[in-house]
């Protein structure tokens, strides 16, 4: 039984769980708030933005693209079942949308000792976690770590780095972004088996 | 107990041979799924999965639909919906004798 619920969870989550694809993406948003500061690049120049913004969007694409031929090749495809309430998912993904967006703007105007922009994205890992049946761990790491950057002030740890320009907690949150990005991998590739001696 | 007998007597042998189970299981969690990630999925060898999926295939219980992906041949497989019923239905089963063998303990 433990195994035949194994095989139907594997099968369910089989996209979710191949977090190699975002991590391109995830490496870019650390890369991009590491390297634009140090640079001294203007903040408001919108010609230097775009200079790390358009290879920005090429780099991470093309390689995410290779990544996703490669789970191809190497596990094979899983097309999910469609969605039994499309309009409860879109709800769901617009209230994130708002709170995300409430949270990042509560945080560049008020300066309260935690991160509310972090903590909805933590929320946002609980709750695939939880729609997941608690099958995806590597999303309560993820929250875990989320969260504990979140209320890193609270305990006088500036997490947001104000002191060093305010770049820090987007770099911080790509270093965890990508952990949880390998830990689904890891999980994906630990839940399957391997194939027989001989074949490809 | 002997109506358990008889729902264990009723099973149906081309769904609950444990290997097609549990690509029938895989199955029913996706819409399609090709032969590497079934492959994958259950360990077993290409001559094995395919043997199980050609009984599943005349049974009806499986599509099976052969495409190209750029130059490469790639096996695409579906439930039919009277697999998707099948499996539904054998699970219920499944889980009805889970219940009556736990109550035959405590009894």
């Amino acid at each position: 039984m433990n195994e035949l619920k194994r095989v139907r969870m594997m099968t369910a989550h089989y996209r979710s769980l191949q977090g190699l694809r975002m991590l391109p993406w995830f490496l870019w948003m650390l890369a991009f708030s590491a390297v634009n500061p140090l640079m001294g690049l203007p903040q408001g120049r919108l010609d230097y933005q775009l200079l790390f913004i358009v290879p920005g969007l090429v780099v991470p694409w093309t390689l995410s693209r290779l990544i996703g031929t490669y789970y191809d090749r190497v596990f094979g495809r899983v097309e999910g079942l469609p969605s039994r309430n499309r309009l409860v998912d879109v709800l769901i993904g617009v209230a994130f949308v708002i709170l995300a967006y409430i949270g990042f703007f509560v945080d560049s105007q008020e300066r309260w000792p935690v991160s509310v922009f972090g903590l909805v994205l933590a929320l946002a890992f609980l709750v695939q976690w939880w729609l997941s049946g608690r099958f995806l761990t590597h999303c309560v790491v993820t929250a875990t770590l989320l969260a504990i950057l979140s209320l890193l002030p609270l305990v006088g740890i500036p997490a947001d780095g104000q002191e060093l320009g305010g770049f820090m907690f987007p770099i911080i949150l790509g270093i965890i972004l990508s952990i949880g990005s390998v830990l689904g991998h890891i999980v994906l590739v630990r839940n399957l088996k391997s194939l027989p001696q001989g074949e490809p | 107990m002997t109506e358990a007998f008889e729902v264990l007597a009723g099973l149906d042998k081309i769904v609950h041979e444990p290997a097609r189970l549990a690509l029938l299981t895989a199955l029913s969690a996706c819409s399609s799924a090709d032969f590497v990630s079934l492959q994958r999925l259950t360990g077993l060898t290409k001559g094995n999965l395919s043997t199980h999926l050609s009984k599943l295939e005349e049974a009806g219980l499986i599509a099976i639909e052969k495409q190209f992906v750029g130059k490469k041949p790639n096996t695409l497989v579906r439930l039919t919906p009277e697999g998707r019923t099948a499996i539904d239905q054998h699970w219920q089963q499944l889980e009805r004798l889970h219940r009556d063998a736990q109550q035959w303990q405590s009894g």
